[in-house]
């Protein structure tokens, strides 16, 4: 699986598993806040894809990431990096 | 009453061996409260040469830090009142930042912002009309003596309770109520010098502010100063900075909603090798609090040498600066399960007739020296223990006021009506409601309004059928926010609606919606005047949740 599909996967299973919201509803467009996920839980869920991938995404760009797909980007440009 | 510095600048001035270390994206920084106090003194001389006057209003726009630090002793010392705010922290976080600030900048008596240099591009567009003081040139000022001395009864921070919102309230403490509570927490959890205060709360939150940065100060303590990004990224390292120090004795402040994130996050390779003997107190507060949620942290922590006395449940408002009481050192927290039913209806505390009828209950401990507590009926009328009513609060740690459109603060004499539920049992307070639909989120109370205003703004919503409240979910250890709206169309909501109404109310005010229930028209309740009736709604989305359920 390419490593874009495979990072989406994974913020879409955490998404699901913290919302019990229906997976089909986990778009690359989608927000945090669209499943009810407040900061102190979105930051959560960022941080166990920072450890799943062992990367961690520069705060400043963290502030300005709105959307899972701008995120999926973030963590793959760190792994490309490597 | 109990001795100690008489205010902010005296406590700078005493505090001379106690260490200081502060954890940022680039490092922990290790310093002393004399070095800060330097920092102090430097942006206090830049203040003054900057003509800011005693009294202007300043936000403080930093992450916990030196210049946040530097920034707030040195109002402090200049006489001018600060207010932290929180610059973009978090995911997604820049966007909501940028609605708020300006809103913000330009609230009452506030002649400008205080922020670090890369923040000061957003800020020009931002909150153009805005003038912005950067940090490391208020610290670049001279080593001056400080100047006067403090006004007791004059306003020295100013606390915006309603997180990050719009109009936030603007709750005015003085200088004298902000050191009686610091000193009577500190008296109340013994701290001394050669202790520790470990923490991460942000210093915008007055328990990070006035709980986990002052109480060390005024004592000549040391404090651990981490931000919440680390800890929701690590978790464990609370816990290793602690036990780091052991056998230091340290004390914590944190709000409930942290030990259940502990107990979710930390795997057995994160304890290894702990040693939290020193965790002497680890104040617990800001929100209800589970006593599931606290067992479930004593029985993970416990091998780890967690003194079972720890933990210490505590209630306090931004309204008494702080805190208000603290389960007592030493004395395991208290604890009551009640009969639902009873304390419902009658409003009396009574055994529970059964397993459905119990409702365990977690209590914040007895009112600090000085301070005193009543519970009140309807009335006014004063109720003994074991009734419910409303907790009133007298001391020397009560607020000024909340600042009214000219900047001045406003509050009426006597004893504060928190607008809290609760009884005294056994001594101890045990607090079971909220202020009157107050909804509080991560420690952070918020206003309904807010998010009611901003959702009925969404084209498809009906104006002034919006409902927002709270409901308590131990599972999450907060509460979740919900809202009932009822759509405008007659034929149903519009596709989107939800989604439109979701990410609005999280762009101007911050806030994440958890379960958005879209009603049909006439379901939400009025009063004869047309307004929503909150705790009404509540029980109707409640039913309807259950009858989508079954």
């Amino acid at each position: 699986m390419a490593r874009k599909e495979e990072i989406a996967g994974l913020i879409a299973d955490l998404i699901v598993e913290a919302t019990d919201v229906d997976r089909s509803a986990v778009t690359p467009r989608s927000r945090f806040a669209d499943f009810g996920l407040d900061s102190v839980e979105a930051m959560a869920l960022v941080a166990q894809v920072e450890e799943r991938y062992g990367v961690s995404v520069d705060e400043d760009e963290l502030a300005r990431i709105a959307t899972l797909r701008e995120l999926v980007r973030a963590v793959e440009r760190l792994l490309k990096a490597r | 009453m109990t001795d100690g510095p008489r205010d902010l600048p005296a406590a700078l001035a005493a505090a001379k061996t106690g260490r200081v270390v502060l954890r940022g994206a680039g490092g922990a920084v290790a310093t002393d409260w004399q070095a800060l106090y330097a920092g102090g003194r430097r942006v206090a001389t830049s203040l003054r040469r900057a003509g800011v006057a005693p009294g202007a209003r300043l936000l403080l726009v930093l992450p916990s830090g030196e210049d946040a630090l530097a920034a707030l002793f040195g109002c402090f010392l200049a006489g001018v009142v600060p207010s932290f705010v929180s610059p973009p922290a978090g995911v997604g976080s820049e966007a909501t930042f940028r609605r708020l600030i300006g809103p913000l900048a330009a609230q009452p008596g506030v002649i400008g912002l205080v922020a670090q240099e890369k923040l000061v591009g957003l800020l020009g567009e931002a909150a153009p009309a805005a003038r912005v003081l950067g940090a490391a040139e208020l610290r670049a000022g001279d080593d001056d003596p400080p100047a006067a001395p403090v006004d007791p009864d004059a306003v020295g921070y100013v606390q915006l309770t309603s997180g990050t919102t719009r109009a936030p309230k603007a709750a005015a403490i003085s200088h004298g109520a902000i050191a009686a509570n610091v000193r009577q927490i500190g008296a109340r959890i013994r701290i001394r010098p050669g202790d520790a205060v470990v923490g991460w709360l942000p210093l915008f939150h007055d328990m990070g502010l006035f709980g986990a940065l002052l109480v060390p100060l005024f004592h000549d303590a040391d404090l651990d100063l981490a931000r919440p990004i680390d800890f929701l990224r690590r978790p464990a390292s609370w816990l290793r900075a602690i036990s780091d120090r052991a056998p230091q004795r340290v004390i914590s402040p944190a709000p409930a909603f942290a030990f259940r994130y502990v107990v979710a996050r930390c795997r057995d390779r994160d304890l290894d090798g702990l040693d939290l003997s020193g965790w002497d107190t680890a104040l617990c507060g800001a929100e209800p609090i589970h006593a599931a949620v606290l067992e479930a942290f004593e029985a993970r922590l416990a091998p780890a040498g967690l003194p079972e006395a720890a933990l210490s449940p505590c209630y306090g408002l931004a309204e008494a600066t702080l805190a208000v009481t603290i389960t007592p050192p030493d004395e395991r927290r208290a604890g009551r399960t009640v009969s639902r039913a009873a304390l419902a209806g009658a409003g009396a505390v009574e055994p529970p007739a059964g397993d459905d009828d119990a409702l365990e209950l977690v209590g914040c401990g007895t009112p600090l020296a000085g301070t005193r507590v009543r519970i009140v009926g309807e009335d006014g009328a004063e109720l003994p223990p074991g009734r419910l009513g409303e907790v009133v609060v007298e001391g020397p740690s009560l607020f000024a006021g909340y600042l009214d459109a000219e900047g001045a603060p406003e509050r009426p004499g006597g004893p504060l009506r928190t607008g809290d539920l609760g009884f005294v049992s056994g001594e101890h307070l045990y607090v079971t409601g909220r202020r009157k639909d107050v909804i509080i989120l991560r420690g952070h109370n918020h206003h309904p309004e807010e998010v009611e205003w901003v959702a009925a703004k969404v084209p498809g919503v009906r104006s002034g059928r919006v409902a927002a409240f709270g409901l308590s979910d131990p599972a999450k250890g907060t509460e979740r926010l919900c809202v009932l709206l009822e759509a405008e169309a007659r034929s149903g909501p519009p596709a989107g609606l939800e989604q439109a109404v979701r990410r609005r109310v999280l762009e101007e005010s911050g806030l994440a919606i958890d379960r958005l229930l879209v009603a049909d028209r006439g379901t939400i309740p009025l009063t004869t005047s047309g307004k929503v009736r909150r705790a009404e709604a509540r029980r109707v989305y409640l039913a309807l949740v259950e009858e989508t359920a079954s």
